[in-house]
């Protein structure tokens, strides 16, 4: 339990993370309350296309005079659900593979290795268009695509640890007290590669939105009338000239929460490994 | 007496495979072993670094598969057996690890450290979890509420009392001592030597010490054995192996230990053995020792020498030792 003390200490103690969590806080509170807001995404008005930001459009208006605030709110809550849930499922079929291909080794092993090999040397973008271009179009199945095709950095990090952890006298000791493999893993090794999940799952929510973003960008993304960030970029480009905080907008908001996720990632790496969360607190 | 442990022509090679995965040859890490362990005794084990002696203890202590031979365990033979037999054998077999770092899990507070083998062999209450790890903190000389901390909040020295914690936890017959205090500062040692006697006297166990410090070893071993190259080359009590040893290596292993004698300056590069063990992995006529022993003849490079006895139980694997006693041969 004094780890987590000494984890908490830590954030406070670093200006960045408290403004990272702050403004992810504030990102997921206005998300979730976003139906309750006096505000419609899909209202048109016709009569003010393309308005620079004002008091009655905090963030103007886009091509067909829609608020620009509520199409950014609610392709905010669109991002992170994708962000999230990708990075969820590439998180947990990458540490299944990786734990199983590094702790039971031989041949099951090299099969899910060469599985990994076999997803990763097609070129991302042509399998998950392939992919996107057969499934039914919708928010699920962009999560499915993204997380399914984002796992094998995950599974070979965990591979690799796993492999060297295996030959520590703890795990050996573990497995000659007749531990089964099962709560090997559940009681050892998880623990011991937590901070690699960490650092995966926290890069692999801004890849995800990023990926998102391309998908969206290609059009076998998200579909109207629905919206993400990257959507608006996208369609933010055809109006550079005229209206430029289209794109300044959710391009810094997809910044800035790729940054807010990494900064907390990293902290959590660093005091999550108990010698050094010795040495600093 | 009664022989705790009795290994017979014990045999641990590990396969080396080329790329495609054909048999290239073996690394013979145990070759050829056969000794025993009379209960409540201690038996040192000593070779330099690479001999095999690590892979000795961990293959009687079935840690490794056997690759040939026997081990018996009270009168059994326990070489082949696997799953729930194995693991009941294990409960009597414990080991103490030379790494105080890398032998307990750097996320687990000492309690579940030391619970860890207890929740396997003994269905006890939390309650009484607790209250076995404290009895056991205080027979090694840590305080029983040490058991909150985790192990990276300790020293090497009581880390390595942590891991006799857990070892004498299930109340073992026999124990592998794997290098124990060779992690260990000098002033430490002494006292997790001492620590490890009392708990032999207390509970009747039966030791493998494994080392590379022949002082120490004579001081808790009954018997020493003297590995090279996976084979016992000369095994004895352990004050005719120390003060008077027989084979070539074990003698210039002695001299290898610095002496401290009254207003005389040692000259610690005397009769040091040179060259370095050869490789497991090359096959070898003759005795093992013959490339880098002082008095080595043609006999030597042919045949293979096997352990005789001197009708004391000092038993050498050495063809010259005949000679070295009738004086044909002085030794430095």
């Amino acid at each position: 339990m004094n780890r987590w003390k000494r984890i908490k200490k830590a954030f406070l103690n670093d200006k960045g993370a408290i403004v990272s969590i702050s403004f992810l806080i504030l990102l997921a509170v206005i998300s979730l309350i976003a139906p309750i807001l006096p505000l419609n995404p899909n209202k048109t008005d016709i009569l003010h296309l393309l308005e620079a930001p004002s008091v009655n459009h905090w963030f103007g208006t886009d091509e067909v005079g829609r608020d620009y605030l509520a199409r950014i709110i609610y392709g905010g809550r669109i991002s992170l659900v994708v962000g999230i849930l990708a990075m969820v499922m590439s998180t947990v079929i990458g540490v299944s593979v990786g734990m199983v291909s590094g702790f039971f080794g031989g041949i099951v092993d090299s099969v899910l290795m060469r599985i990994v090999d076999v997803i990763q040397s097609i070129p991302w973008l042509i399998l998950v268009t392939v992919v996107g271009i057969f499934m039914k179009k919708g928010l699920l199945s962009i999560i499915v695509v993204i997380g399914f095709f984002s796992w094998m950095e995950i599974a070979r990090l965990v591979r690799a640890e796993v492999k060297s952890l295996k030959e520590r006298d703890y795990i050996q000791y573990a497995s000659f007290a007749g531990i089964g493999a099962l709560k090997v893993i559940c009681r050892h090794l998880i623990p011991a590669v937590m901070p690699t999940i960490i650092v995966a799952a926290s890069s692999g929510i801004a890849n995800a939105i990023m990926t998102e973003s391309a998908l969206s960008f290609l059009g076998i993304g998200i579909q109207e009338p629905l919206s993400s960030w990257g959507k608006l970029l996208q369609t933010a480009q055809s109006n550079l000239q005229n209206a430029v905080y289209m794109a300044i907008i959710p391009g810094f908001l997809i910044v800035l929460t790729i940054f807010a996720f990494n900064k907390i990632g990293n902290l959590l790496r660093i005091y999550l490994e108990p010698r050094v969360s010795e040495d600093l607190a | 007496m009664e022989h705790l442990i009795e290994v017979e022509g014990l045999y641990k090679h590990f396969p080396v495979k080329t790329f495609w995965g054909r048999k290239k040859g073996a690394v013979k890490a145990v070759d050829g072993v056969s000794f025993y362990i009379d209960k409540g005794k201690t038996v040192g084990l000593v070779g330099e670094s690479g001999c095999g002696k690590s892979t000795l203890g961990k293959t009687i202590i079935r840690m490794n598969d056997v690759t040939a031979g026997r081990i018996l365990f009270n009168g059994e033979d326990i070489s082949k057996v696997k799953g729930r037999k194995l693991k009941e054998i294990h409960s009597k077999m414990q080991i103490i690890f030379q790494d105080p770092y890398s032998s307990l899990d750097p996320h687990m507070t000492v309690k579940d450290i030391i619970a860890e083998p207890l929740r396997v062999y003994r269905k006890l209450s939390e309650a009484e979890i607790v209250k076995e790890v404290s009895d056991l903190l205080e027979q090694v000389g840590l305080r029983a509420d040490d058991m909150k901390k985790y192990a990276y909040e300790f020293s090497g020295g009581q880390r390595q009392r942590i891991g006799i914690a857990r070892a004498i936890s299930v109340k073992p017959e026999f124990i592998l001592c794997d290098e124990p205090i060779s992690a260990l500062d000098v002033s430490i040692q002494a006292q997790v030597v001492n620590l490890l006697k009392e708990l032999q006297e207390k509970y009747k166990l039966t030791y493998l010490f494994v080392a590379h410090d022949l002082t120490m070893v004579h001081h808790i071993a009954d018997v020493i054995a003297v590995m090279y190259l996976g084979k016992i080359v000369e095994i004895g009590s352990s004050d005719d192996v120390y003060f008077n040893p027989k084979h070539p290596y074990t003698q210039a292993l002695m001299k290898a230990v610095p002496k401290i004698e009254k207003d005389k300056v040692l000259d610690l590069n005397r009769d040091i053995l040179e060259g370095d063990l050869p490789s497991p992995l090359d096959t070898q006529k003759g005795c093992s020792f013959c490339g880098r022993c002082p008095y080595a003849e043609e006999i030597c490079k042919v045949n293979v020498p096997e352990l005789k006895d001197d009708g004391t139980g000092h038993r050498t694997a050495c063809f010259m030792h005949k000679k070295m006693q009738k004086n044909e041969i002085k030794f430095a």
